[in-house]
């Protein structure tokens, strides 16, 4: 039996989750226990259709499908896990292969590919922005006619000015669904009280050594896209920063020496790689990166449409150029930054799209920017010789910078 | 400053800016020059770095005085306004075309009326209705251009209709001659987002296939539709809704009346194939033609899938799939 036919009979048992759930509470502790039960109940939720499964597009918030009283799923989500688990190359060939071609974004193409292979949870709706990629709601269209389930599109304005255009469409929608119960109160509650520990969390990063690398924190990025609204989302972030603290105390440092503090813009590979241990080995960690600011406002539950599309239209690779420049800039200054790394996805126009812009900018600022190119999930062209001489060059130019020798 | 004011697409009403005394230039560049190279990566489409390349005059000079209106019709388009965006205007066009989107968007237009430092008062409202009027007769002259005459009156009448360079349309439309086709060549219709420098249709050509239709935004659906000004009403929400509600593009999330128009041209014109021109690094294209290859075969109606950059015409690959095709179609 393949290991596709695995997985698939994998996430429709009980028993695999009763066996999971067991595994993650005997071997797991603290803020990964957290995450991964979080994962888990909400990955055998959809499976089971325990409750009705949204299908949504990365930056649809989460918080509007828990006050639905819905699971969010997330394909794009669903696709970085491929990749971890070591089958995106394959899901992808399948997406091509249904004349999507290469040059599209790979993790919509895994997207395909996963439906396709009957890997994903059945959706009852399927919500889409128009936010930030092309891509992303063209391909969930697709796919809400291949299950014929309701499709919903949130037309995203650019400027904020527009917001109560994005809003009336959020409210229009909750309607359009007609559940019995819509539950924003205690929904943004929990929103809130996990922003307020994220925001602890992010104070506390500004410690030098760095307590936490960034790689980690990008391997638990879901909980960013989907948690936020929900108990367990509060429980990990509060455990996170329990956890952050604990190492404060104890003075811990995630390398024994560390010489460069990096800033990492956008997300990581997702398959098995060298870069963070290539950056480690030379000194150097990701003290920050862009996916752990806060780019929103706290919810506000008597407001609560308008405050969805206020979250939706303030992250910061929508809108203009330059607000995403001063947090970049904010972030450089607080975190005490000596380099920024652009992860440049293939086939991603909206972030890799403005990495040139972003790099030109840094630089008449003398901040050392390497422009790193890549691809999110497809491991096929990744080239790890290629890859590590450009890190090690990029170290040196910080050791020159700094004028000190590279370790 | 110029009175001229550059367009990149075709629901941007150019009446709104000739009634302001304005001339609205189309942005149909020919070439990537240096500023698109320079500026924007590799991986964003062709269209996007020519319309930089333009707007810079070629040059790779670090500033351009063109004001410019971007629709926000695609990360291309944002990527672009980026570095543009102090001399111009990015415009929400919304996606769908429902009551609700137009009334969106004649707020946006009015948003961009008072950009461009224009009142919307009664003397402007009844010039915009003029204006109006005058682009319905050269509306007219086009689809009969496009019905009855040659690929290449038309794309001069596109050229002039965009004001991206001179002359009358009625002067074209008088050139038309009746066809010389005596071998009945397969009837083809050529779909895009955009089609770039427009060689891709001389190629058509050049292979004994009859161009009956082309729908792209530097085609047909920029000057497919009809606004009755004679309507009470207001003008501007006339032409909001008009434009929003035109010929859907890929851009669209309207599969369904997207694939009515292609459809009824189908139908209408007798088409015998379709060439699906996706330019590189195009999502928008890239998904409508997964939308309209599955349509295609359901209703058994042959489709080449061809991608490309500026110069395609030149390509002698391109050349041999559509030789293949024509002679597919012909067999």
């Amino acid at each position: 039996m393949n290991k596709l036919k695995l997985i698939k009979i994998g996430l429709n048992s009980r028993l695999a989750y009763l066996c999971g759930k067991t595994a993650i509470n005997v071997k797991a502790s603290g803020f990964m226990k957290e995450a991964m039960l979080y994962f888990l109940a909400e990955t055998h939720a959809a499976y089971r259709g325990e409750r009705p499964v949204f299908w949504c597009s990365t930056f649809v918030p989460p918080e509007l499908i828990y006050a639905l009283g819905g699971v969010p799923f997330m394909p794009e989500v669903a696709a970085g896990f491929s990749a971890t688990l070591g089958f995106a190359d394959e899901i992808i060939a399948v997406g091509e292969s249904n004349w999507l071609n290469s040059d599209l974004c790979s993790i919509h193409r895994c997207g395909v590919g996963l439906t396709l292979q009957d890997l994903m949870p059945e959706p009852d709706y399927i919500i889409a922005a128009s936010h930030l990629c092309d891509g992303a709601k063209k391909y969930l269209q697709k796919i809400s006619m291949f299950y014929d389930c309701p499709f919903f599109l949130l037309d995203t304005p650019y400027d904020i000015n527009n917001a109560d255009w994005l809003a009336e469409q959020i409210k229009k929608l909750v309607k359009e669904i007609n559940c019995q119960k819509v539950d924003f109160a205690s929904v943004f509650s929990y929103s809130n009280r996990a922003y307020n520990y994220h925001l602890q969390m992010n104070e506390i990063r500004k410690s030098s050594p760095s307590i936490i690398s960034g790689e980690r924190i990008m391997n638990l990025v879901p909980m960013n896209f989907m948690s936020f609204g929900s108990k367990a989302g509060v429980n990990f972030y509060r455990k996170l920063v329990a956890e952050l603290k604990k190492r404060q105390s104890a003075n811990y440092s995630i390398v024994n020496r560390e010489k460069y503090r990096l800033f990492w813009l956008h997300l990581k590979p997702y398959y098995p790689q060298q870069v963070f241990t290539t950056l480690r080995n030379m000194g150097a960690v990701i003290s920050f990166e862009e996916y752990s600011q806060l780019y929103w406002q706290p919810l506000d539950y008597r407001t609560p449409y308008l405050s969805l599309a206020h979250k939706m239209i303030n992250h910061f690779g929508w809108g203009p150029l330059a607000r995403q420049l001063k947090g970049i800039y904010k972030i450089i200054d607080e975190y005490d930054i000596d380099g920024v790394i652009g992860f440049s996805h293939r086939g991603c126009r909206q972030s890799s799209g403005r990495m040139d812009m972003i790099k030109k900018n840094l630089l008449s600022q003398q901040i050392p920017f390497l422009n790193l190119d890549g691809d999110l999930i497809d491991s096929r062209n990744y080239r790890e010789g290629q890859l590590r001489t450009r890190l090690q060059a990029f170290i040196e130019l910080l050791a020159g910078k700094q004028g000190a020798g590279v370790c | 400053m110029s009175n001229s004011i550059y367009l990149n697409c075709s629901y941007l009403p150019p009446e709104l800016f000739v009634a302001a005394g304005l001339k609205p230039v189309r942005l149909w560049p020919e070439q990537i020059g240096m500023a698109g190279q320079d500026l924007i990566p590799a991986d964003i489409c062709p269209y996007t770095r020519a319309v930089l390349s333009k707007l810079y005059d070629n040059n790779d000079s670090k500033s351009t005085n063109k004001r410019a209106v971007i629709a926000n019709s695609c990360d291309g388009m944002r990527r672009l306004y980026d570095i543009i965006s102090d001399n111009s205007f990015l415009l929400e066009v919304p996606i769908k075309s429902g009551v609700d989107e137009v009334n969106y968007y004649y707020k946006q237009l009015l948003g961009l009326l008072a950009f461009l430092h224009i009142d919307y008062d009664s003397n402007y409202r009844e010039k915009l209705r003029r204006v109006i009027t005058e682009y319905n007769k050269q509306r007219g002259l086009l689809k009969k251009i496009m019905l009855t005459g040659t690929s290449d009156l038309l794309l001069a009448g596109i050229k002039i209709y965009s004001n991206h360079s001179q002359g009358n349309l009625e002067e074209v439309s008088a050139k038309i001659r009746k066809s010389n086709n005596i071998f009945k060549s397969p009837r083809i219709l050529l779909s895009s987002s955009c089609l770039l420098d427009g060689q891709i249709v001389d190629l058509i050509e050049r292979n004994n296939l009859q161009l009956a239709a082309i729908d792209s935004c530097l085609g047909e659906r920029a000057f497919n539709l009809d606004i009755n000004v004679d309507k009470d009403g207001d003008v501007l929400k006339l032409l909001a809704k008009s434009y929003l509600q035109k010929t859907a593009c890929p851009r669209s999330m309207e599969p369904g009346k997207r694939l009515k128009e292609i459809n009824r041209l189908v139908k209408s014109r007798n088409i015998d194939g379709i060439i699906y021109f996706i330019p590189k690094f195009c999502d928008q294209a890239g998904y409508d033609f997964k939308y309209l290859k599955d349509w295609a075969k359901q209703v058994k109606i042959p489709v080449l899938n061809l991608e490309g950059e500026y110069n395609s015409g030149k390509s002698g690959q391109l050349n041999t799939r559509i030789a293949a095709f024509s002679e597919s179609l012909i067999m």
